[in-house]
């Protein structure tokens, strides 16, 4: 349903199809791997076959020897500087005498043919010296073995709210208590890590698929040894990324570089699938202890929380995926007193890293958990606790952030409760379960979160957007931005925005590639920005070339700037429609009146200010809101879960797409009921077992649930036309209300995450036995 | 990444016969590819020649004999599902070869392949147990016809010797039977089992009306080396002088308790077994024997 005055936009608000639809359909899309040039070598890399050990020798002279081999590169032949860390410099591009999780790469070999690679990697001998391995949390925390010489914790963020704690829960009127565990989460996009590197005007060109080209340029520089300005990163189309081709495509663009700077020819790195499964950073696992007091009337008092979070053997952007972790660990609730610690660890397994939703479904699920077991054991509705302590205007977080505007969650729990039924369905359920001789138990489950925008407190001195509009003198527009497509829809988003802002139709607009060369650094594709952030650089160019249209429309319609409309193509008369003159002839007039009709667009995000030392402050300038119902359905015999139904409540603000914007919500909800039911990923002794997409198992659409998306929107104040994020929302409450309708189905709190079959199967038998016994009594 | 090999295509099933009566290279059959090609990526010296019998026209045929069908090793899942005789009188086998794979592995991967792969979780392996298939292998110079059953010794292991071919696949006719198949997978569809049941059974109905097992033959999959028959639970309903509800839970116990599961990355040992007998309930159940 549109409003009055979201009827004032022509583009904005409108399902307009993507952009991007036709060359993805038929096949013309030109990824990384379709592209290829002369006297191209095919790169592969060599990987560590332990989790912890000294490397005692490299052998390359059996690979060397191998037919169409052109190079084995180690540590030692890096003509820059062996570092890829992204935030902290812990990390090699290739590792050197130690190695720290089994698939670290050591060495990087060059070949005529992919085959002869492949086959080259595996005759590089290398001899180890295993050393003890850290494999989980607890040991690493205890620190008897160490990953790093400077110790194994990665970082430490403190939230100290109000007064002493252990005096607050003394106040509440009752304490939960209740540890959880969750796995880690492969992003497992389409299109496996890949990237091509070729020398051209003296510096490097690097063509592939990733979030970040400004964070590969400067990868590359380091590895290579350039200055920033002789590294050139082309964007190829992407087959997603969700996170995971945030900061790790760098590691396999540099080491690609660093192979095409030494042999002078282009390299191509694409990762198999295995291999992809076994490097590539996941999302983090965690053990999170959490304590919550509450008062008689419902109202959260206290919240204790410990979260330790198994990094990995590398930092990567660990310190800025927990730092969301230590703002969102208390959901979008009012709480007087707060004592939070989240501890980032290293351990000798694979690194962790960006993942949708960046530390935050795992305290979410751990949170939203604590709620339903106090809702069902205080007997107070789920809707109304939530309601009762949520964030509203001038209320506080738990970091103390006062809510100044765009706050819609209690309309988000409103929408849900309605649009998902649930009063009805829950009594339907009720007499369901009441019912011995049904086969299935029925649950259903409430989530609410809420998500900082942008990149906050930790990166806002990254968190900055350029843009270049052309405008050609037919009429057609050219657009240029430094956030990428990966998939989400950004391409027609953006569009949508400047072809609103600038008066044309969506179909005069053309993107170029994502180019280092042409944009400024753009900071990365991550974060939900990519709307508000490209959003705004585009409409800071398109107002200036706003405002030169509508001079050359004066000129021609003979009436004032206020009497002149411009949209689908047309500046006309307010009064008169059939008094216009077209875009395309505006852009004319310019063009041969030599007025430039090319201009850059720049956008900052608002300053936040934040107190690291007790997580106190504003860690972002705004947030999305979400709720969501989730229905479950769990067979009493196997355990198996089907979740049949999911309803979405999303305040992002402004909806700039309607189609799009509920497909968003689609993918965050497959993904996310995956991550809460399915995905499993098996380690054992610091090696990855679920190394396939047979054992490494995502929904398909079987499995998929009903999804209905509802919009809240409450504007924001410097969102592009009131527009917030929504890319990771969409996923974020899901995990919890899978998990609580689940848990309220069999009537157990299920606290590790993948919950499968095979553990609901084991609560409702200790379920039966404990009912039995009572019974008994 | 697939490199190293060499492929030979046969036009007959003589040439095929010859071909591996004189290679001294290891081989493998290629004719769907579905599993053969996956392993050579993942092991790419497993194999340094592919045999493609995909073009044999003799092993894709489908016979219909006096007391029995006969399935070319060749025939693709695809075709067994376009099949009436089978949608007729093989349920559990329609139900089986439906579940393998997505439609794009069903149109290319077969029968014979699924059986010489000889997982302990190969889905047309248990339907076809419980229909006593039985198969021929041949070789240049021999030609026998062994039970299904006895051809599997292992995950992946077979009584198949190197100068051998599957050729058919032979099912006895069934009739007054019904049969059914189900699996616990990873997800609903695109899996691999972690447990499979498939299930014929014949029974009528005394006079005084109680019914009686004339027949009844469960095989189970992902619960041992190989799939097994749940003899200890068809031998005690075959005797159960009244076949009723108690008998069926009866049943699925012993079923339960003739696994030998494993734990592994898809699921654990005592969940797979206990599944064995819940799985047979549900077959019991679904097959409609009291009708």
């Amino acid at each position: 349903m549109l409003t009055k005055k979201q009827n004032l936009y022509s583009v904005v608000g409108k399902k307009v199809n993507r952009v991007d639809a036709l060359e993805k359909i038929d096949g013309s899309a030109r990824y990384v791997d379709d592209l290829a040039f002369e006297d191209m070598l095919f790169a592969k890399m060599v990987c560590s076959a332990i989790p912890s050990g000294r490397i005692k020798k490299i052998d390359k002279s059996r690979a060397l020897k191998l037919k169409g081999v052109a190079a084995v590169l180690t540590a030692a032949d890096i003509t820059g500087l062996n570092k890829i860390g992204c935030v902290v410099d812990d990390q090699p591009l290739l590792a050197d005498k130690i190695v720290r999780f089994a698939g670290e790469p050591i060495a990087i070999v060059a070949a005529e043919t992919r085959e002869a690679a492949e086959e080259a990697a595996g005759l590089v001998d290398i001899e180890y010296e295993p050393l003890e391995a850290v494999l989980n949390v607890d040991d690493s925390f205890c620190e008897k073995v160490k990953v790093h010489p400077k110790g194994n914790t990665v970082c430490h963020y403190k939230v100290r709210k109000g007064g002493d704690i252990d005096e607050a829960f003394s106040k509440s009127f009752k304490v939960y208590e209740k540890t959880f565990t969750i796995n880690y989460q492969e992003h497992l996009y389409l299109e496996t890590q890949g990237c091509l590197a070729l020398v051209e005007n003296e510096g490097i060109t690097v063509h592939g698929s990733f979030q970040c080209p400004f964070y590969v340029q400067g990868a590359v520089a380091t590895a290579v040894g350039l200055p920033l300005s002789k590294v050139r990163v082309i964007q190829s189309v992407v087959g997603g990324g969700f996170g995971g081709k945030e900061d790790v495509p760098s590691e396999y663009a540099a080491k690609a570089a660093l192979l095409a700077f030494v042999l002078k020819r282009p390299v191509k790195l694409i990762l198999d699938r295995a291999q992809d499964l076994m490097v590539s950073s996941k999302r983090h696992p965690m053990k999170m202890e959490y304590k919550v007091g509450v008062t008689k009337k419902g109202k959260i008092n206290a919240l204790k929380v410990r979260a330790l979070a198994d990094s990995g053997a590398y930092t990567t952007l660990s310190t800025v995926v927990l730092f969301r972790t230590s703002v969102h660990f208390g959901g979008p609730y009012v709480i007087p007193n707060v004592c939070g610690d989240v501890i980032g660890l290293y351990t000798n397994r694979v690194p962790c890293g960006a993942y949708r939703g960046f530390g935050t479904p795992q305290v979410i699920y751990a949170m939203e958990s604590m709620i339903n077991i106090i809702c069902n054991d205080m007997g107070f509705d789920p809707f109304e606790f939530r309601k009762n302590n949520a964030l509203k205007k001038g209320a506080l977080s738990i970091n103390s952030h006062k809510i100044k505007e765009s706050c819609g969650l209690i309309e988000t729990i409103d929408k849900a409760r309605k649009e998902s039924d649930y009063d009805k369905r829950k009594k339907e359920f009720d007499r369901w379960n009441a019912d011995e001789s049904k086969r299935t138990l029925k649950g259903l489950g409430v989530s609410s979160i809420f998500y900082g925008m942008n990149l906050g407190a930790k990166g806002w001195f990254f968190d900055k957007a350029g843009s270049h509009i052309q405008i050609c003198r037919d009429g057609s527009v050219t657009l240029c931005v430094g956030n990428v497509e990966m998939g989400q829809g950004a391409k027609t988003v953006l569009a949508q925005i400047a072809a609103e802002a600038l008066g044309c139709q969506v179909g005069d607009i053309n993107f170029t590639n994502v180019d280092t060369n042409i944009v400024p650094d753009s900071g990365p594709t991550v974060a939900s920005r990519t709307t508000v952030m490209s959003g705004n650089a585009l409409l800071d160019a398109a107002n200036k070339l706003r405002k030169k249209l509508m001079n050359a429309a004066v000129e021609v319609l003979k009436l004032k700037v206020n009497q002149i409309m411009a949209k689908h193509g047309k500046f006309y008369n307010i009064k008169d429609s059939h008094q216009f003159v077209t875009f395309a002839d505006l852009a004319k007039k310019c063009y041969f009146d030599n007025v430039s009709l090319s201009d850059m667009g720049y956008y900052v995000s608002p300053k936040v200010e934040y107190d690291m030392q007790n997580g106190q402050g504003e860690p972002y300038y705004v947030y999305s809101y979400a709720t969501a119902v989730s229905e479950v359905e769990v067979d009493k015999k196997t355990g198996e879960v089907h979740v049949n139904k999911m309803t979405c409540a999303h305040d992002v603000g402004r909806v700039i797409n309607p189609m799009l914007a509920s497909a968003q919500i689609e993918g965050g909800v497959a993904q996310g009921v995956g991550y809460a039911i399915m995905e499993n990923m098996v380690s054992e002794k610091g090696h990855i077992k679920t190394l396939g997409l047979s054992t490494y198992v995502i929904p398909t659409t079987r499995d998929f649930a009903e999804v209905k998306s509802v919009f809240v929107e409450d504007k924001s104040k410097d969102g592009p036309y009131g527009a917030k994020g929504l890319g990771e929302p969409s996923l974020m409450p899901v995990v919890a209300s899978v998990v609580n309708a689940i848990s309220n189905a069999a009537g157990c709190q299920f606290d590790h995450v993948p919950v499968l079959p095979e553990r609901v199967w084991e609560a409702l038998n200790e379920k039966k036995m404990r009912d039995d016994e009572s019974e008994v009594r | 990444m697939l490199r190293n090999f060499k492929v030979l295509t046969p036009s007959s099933l003589n040439e095929t016969l010859y071909i591996i009566n004189n290679i001294e290279q290891p081989y493998r059959f290629l004719c769907g590819g579905t599993d053969v090609l996956v392993r050579m990526k993942d092991n790419p010296g497993f194999v340094k020649v592919l045999i493609d019998i995909s073009k044999i026209s003799e092993l894709a045929k489908i016979e219909e004999h006096k007391s029995t069908f006969v399935i070319g090793a060749g025939v693709r899942h695809e075709t067994i599902l376009g099949c009436s005789h089978f949608i007729d009188n093989y349920n559990g086998l329609i139900e089986a070869v439906a579940a393998i794979g997505s439609p794009q592995i069903r149109a290319i991967a077969t029968l014979g392949g699924n059986i010489g792969n000889a997982s302990p979780a190969g889905d047309s392996i248990a339907a076809l147990m419980a229909f006593d298939a039985e198969i021929e292998l041949r070789s240049i110079d021999s030609n026998r016809i062994i039970r299904l059953e006895d051809f599997f010794t292992g995950p992946g292991k077979t009584v198949l010797k190197n100068n051998e071919i599957i050729t058919k696949i032979i099912l006895p006719k069934f009739e007054g039977y019904k049969s059914g198949w189900k699996r616990l997978g990873q997800r609903r569809a695109l899996t691999i089992s972690k447990v499979s049941a498939a299930l014929a059974i014949s029974v009528s109905k005394r006079p005084n009306g109680s019914f009686k097992v004339n027949d009844i033959k469960i095989a189970l999959g992902a619960v041992a080396p190989t799939v097994i028959r749940a003899r200890g639970a068809e031998k005690f309903l075959l005797e159960t002088p009244n076949f009723n509800r108690a008998a069926i839970e009866q049943a699925c116990v012993l079923a339960s308790k003739e696994a030998r599961p494993i734990t592994d990355v898809r699921s654990n040992a005592e969940y797979r077994s206990e599944m064995c007998g819940v799985l047979l309930g549900d077959l019991i159940e679904r097959v409609n024997v009291f009708e």
